[in-house]
């Protein structure tokens, strides 16, 4: 086990280091945040997340 | 007589779809503690894959591998020995000394025991100053520095090298050659491969030939040099053997 914490600690420095995890979340932001601006269906904003859980039904 | 390193007609087969290639043909092999043994051969004659299979990481078809008279498999054995690898592929991220606390963390040693001996290994290898600079801008000779003192943080009683010298300067192959000789004085016993003959002449105290996954002679230093009245090398010993072994 130690070994295994040994060896992922490294490659955890090495990611930050190596600074391809920013870019990683960079793109992952820009694409949520597009995604969350979108409207399927006419619906915006929480309504959809929440039609989406069947949370609220009657919404559509 | 208790053997360090012991290979019993040892077979490693490559295969590759319908394709198999005996990389490693009956290798027969008996090395003493406080032992340097060169092992020579031209490319592709199957160095590599014996140290490979020395350490489990190619699996032998066949034959048997002993290492301090236990098999190579097991732990403990393991922990005894030491490997520079031919082509060292380390974090280029993380610092010489960043990578020489994981091994240390391998075999257990204490933190301020492994910063100790960090510290002595660098001072060994010429590495002091490089110590915390990231090894991505790092060329050949100086990951082959790091390899090495990669391979001595454990104090291994086997060290096993693979082309030691390649890519290193002068200095450091004196260094290198020092280091082994200081090893050996330690009663460590050192298993290398190596192109370089002169070094080989100069460390070894007995030499392998391997050709086409053979080992087609086995010698002592001294007994080579001996021969032809003193006229011979071992390059020109080496050449004769390689060139007469027509399989």
């Amino acid at each position: 086990m130690k070994i295994i914490f040994l060896i992922a600690l490294n490659l955890l420095r090495e990611i930050f280091r190596k600074k391809d995890l920013y870019v990683l979340i960079i793109m992952l932001l820009v694409l949520m945040s597009y995604l969350a601006n979108a409207a399927f269906f006419g619906m915006k904003h929480i309504y959809r997340y929440l039609n989406e859980l069947r949370l609220c039904p009657g919404l559509n | 007589m208790n053997y360090v390193l012991e290979l019993n007609s040892l077979c490693v087969v490559y295969k590759s779809n319908n394709y198999f290639k005996k990389a490693i043909d009956q290798l027969t092999l008996k090395i003493v503690r406080g032992e340097v043994f060169g092992f020579l051969g031209p490319n592709g004659a199957g160095k590599t894959t014996t140290i490979k299979s020395i350490f489990n990481f190619l699996p032998a078809a066949s034959g048997q591998i002993k290492i301090f008279g236990e098999p190579s498999c097991n732990y403990s054995v393991r922990a005894r020995m030491g490997y520079m690898p031919e082509i060292a592929n380390y974090y280029w991220y993380l610092t010489p000394r960043e990578l020489l606390r994981m091994y240390a963390g391998f075999f257990g040693m204490k933190k301020h025991a492994a910063d100790k001996k960090i510290d002595y290994l660098f001072s060994l290898v010429g590495m002091q100053a490089e110590a915390n600079v990231w090894m991505k801008n790092f060329s050949k000779g100086m990951m082959q520095k790091v390899s090495l003192a990669q391979s001595l943080i454990n104090d291994p009683d086997l060290l096993i090298l693979d082309e030691p010298t390649s890519g290193l300067d002068p200095v450091a192959r004196s260094k290198v050659r020092d280091i082994i000789k200081d090893l050996k004085k330690q009663g460590k016993t050192i298993f290398f491969s190596s192109h370089e003959l002169s070094e080989v002449e100069l460390v070894c105290d007995r030499i392998g030939i391997l050709n086409k996954g053979t080992l087609v002679k086995t010698d002592k230093i001294t007994d080579i040099l001996q021969q032809k009245g003193n006229n011979m090398s071992l390059e020109r010993y080496f050449l004769d053997i390689i060139t007469r072994d027509k399989r």
